[in-house]
């Protein structure tokens, strides 16, 4: 693994380079933000390692005000993350010397890969795994579990209270984010005409919602416990699970 | 406390023949002989939860501290070690970030910081280190006093929800009791997820610390109310734990283990911040 900072916000990069003889498409991995982003972090590590064994020149990295990226979350935008994507995906491409892109990405990390992918020629297959579809319902489960977060302090003095209440939530994100969020809504049209996309759900319900397969032939259901909407921090981590995203790539 | 105005500058760096993972943040203008180490905690990779450590890291930069937020072997994006167990493999990662930070910037004297497993990896590095100057333990270990079980019961005998789930737990225990009469006992195997000294291991580790260690903050949150609720519990239980520069506790009851609350972060960064500001 060869990690380095790049772009002007001075981004974290981790290259896992193939080994072996490579492949001629390099991966990128959108990880998902917030609380998902610490319980993901291992499994997409995972990920990239199988991945780098198979062939593929891997690129992980975090958006700007998250991870070890330079800045705070509270300068961070929607839109300034979907310059990322790309920024990110020329990256691996000069790293690498590869010409297409195949991305992974989880949650919100999806729907950013997926919204990227209308500007960015080179990525040509998107892998996403429980994409957020509608960014104000994405925002709501958030805010909905900060308040339950906040209910569930047991001591909290009232100045603390008024103090936590005073944020939406726990990661006091600017206005301007949570606005670029809420309004955040799966692009279509772009991602069904420029790259391949193939969908990973681990909710039976989303699943038989039959919301994605309408946008998709290769919509996967692969049940695992990663209780997005409930506040957890427990790590998500599976082999089968990682297994399965890697055979998708 | 005398802060730069530019920002910090960070490099991400691999130490070591294992190639142990961190993140070097680096003042403007280094005014400390002492080096800050942040330990990762169970199964959280550097970032610390909800970028505590990054925050800190930058903030103690801003103070004039250089800072290495790791990834001990095995955990995060450093590779496990093969063929040593785990206090060694720590140890030697410990030595890996020290000779690092030695070479790039002439550091011989560390605080480290650690939260939950990686405040137990603190005091295991500082029982075995005499260049760990100070340690930051965020609910690390204690010890149960007789204050201790006075407070715990008083809290709890004139409430009645402490009765109402003292009773469930009841039931929940009978259950569970019978049915591990049938159970295979193989599944019954819970793995430990962190190991506590006993009073008598501990009480000589913290000899050994008192003896090198300048100074210690521990700040404990509702995580550890099974064992630690009130300040000073760690000084009465371990009277000889006495770091020369003073043994420092601040319990926090309305915080949770992993300071998901924005201001209980901003105060644990406060804290020990103007505790390490004393250190040169």
């Amino acid at each position: 693994m060869e990690p380095f900072f790049f772009g002007e916000r001075k981004l974290l990069g981790l290259y896992h380079p193939a080994a072996g003889l490579a492949k001629n498409i390099g991966v990128l991995i959108c990880p998902p933000i917030l609380g998902e982003y610490m319980r993901t972090h291992g499994c997409l590590r995972q990920l990239a390692v199988e991945l780098a064994a198979l062939g593929h020149h891997v690129l992980r990295f975090d958006y700007s005000g998250t991870g070890d990226s330079g800045g705070d979350i509270q300068a961070a935008s929607v839109s300034g993350w979907l310059d990322e994507v790309c920024i990110a995906s020329g990256e691996l491409q000069a790293i690498a010397g590869v010409e297409n892109i195949a991305v992974v990405g989880v949650r919100f990390g999806a729907a950013l890969a997926a919204s990227a992918a209308n500007d960015c020629p080179a990525i040509t297959h998107l892998v996403l795994w429980d994409p957020v579809d509608d960014g104000s319902v994405y925002l709501r489960g958030v805010i909905e579990t900060y308040e339950a977060l906040i209910a569930s302090h047991e001591y909290l003095a009232a100045a603390d209270l008024e103090d936590a209440r005073s944020v939406t939530t726990g990661y006091a994100l600017a206005d301007s984010l949570l606005q670029g969020i809420g309004a955040f809504r799966f692009p279509d049209g772009g991602v069904t005409d420029g790259a391949r996309l193939s969908v990973l759900l681990t909710d039976k319900t989303v699943f038989d919602s039959g919301r994605w397969q309408g946008r998709t032939t290769n919509c996967r259901l692969f049940e695992h416990e990663c209780n997005w909407t409930t506040f957890s921090e427990s790590v998500i981590f599976g082999r089968p699970l990682i297994k399965e995203l890697a055979q998708q790539v | 406390m005398t802060q730069d105005p530019a920002e910090p500058s960070e490099q991400p760096i691999l130490m070591g023949d294992n190639g142990l993972f961190g993140i070097v943040s680096e003042p403007c203008a280094i005014r400390r002989n002492t080096g800050v180490i942040l330990l990762n905690s169970g199964l959280l990779h550097r970032v610390g939860p909800s970028r505590l450590y990054v925050h800190l890291s930058r903030q103690l930069a801003r103070l004039g501290f250089v800072s290495a937020r790791i990834d001990v072997s095995g955990k995060g994006d450093t590779p496990r070690r093969q063929g040593v167990n785990v206090e060694q493999s720590l140890l030697y990662d410990y030595d890996d970030v020290c000779q690092t930070l030695h070479s790039l910037y002439g550091l011989d004297r560390f605080i480290l910081v650690g939260l939950c497993s990686g405040a137990d990896d603190a005091c295991a590095v500082a029982y075995q280190r005499d260049n760990v100057a100070g340690l930051v333990l965020l609910d690390g270990y204690a010890a149960k006093t007789i204050r201790y079980y006075f407070r715990y019961y008083k809290s709890r005998i004139f409430n009645l929800g402490s009765w109402t789930t003292a009773s469930r737990r009841l039931f929940n225990r009978i259950l569970h009791i019978m049915r591990r009469i049938d159970a295979d006992e193989s599944e019954l195997t819970i793995p430990e997820v962190r190991h506590f000294a006993s009073i008598e291991e501990a009480r000589r580790a913290f000899e050994q610390i008192s003896q090198h260690c300048e100074r210690c903050l521990c700040i404990y949150t509702s995580a550890s109310e099974k064992y630690y609720n009130y300040e000073g519990q760690l000084g009465r239980r371990f009277p000889t734990f006495r770091p020369k520069g003073g043994l420092c506790e601040i319990y926090l009851p309305a915080a949770k283990h992993t300071y998901p609350l924005a201001h209980h972060r901003r105060f644990a960064v406060e804290n020990i911040c103007d505790w390490a500001a004393t250190f040169t």
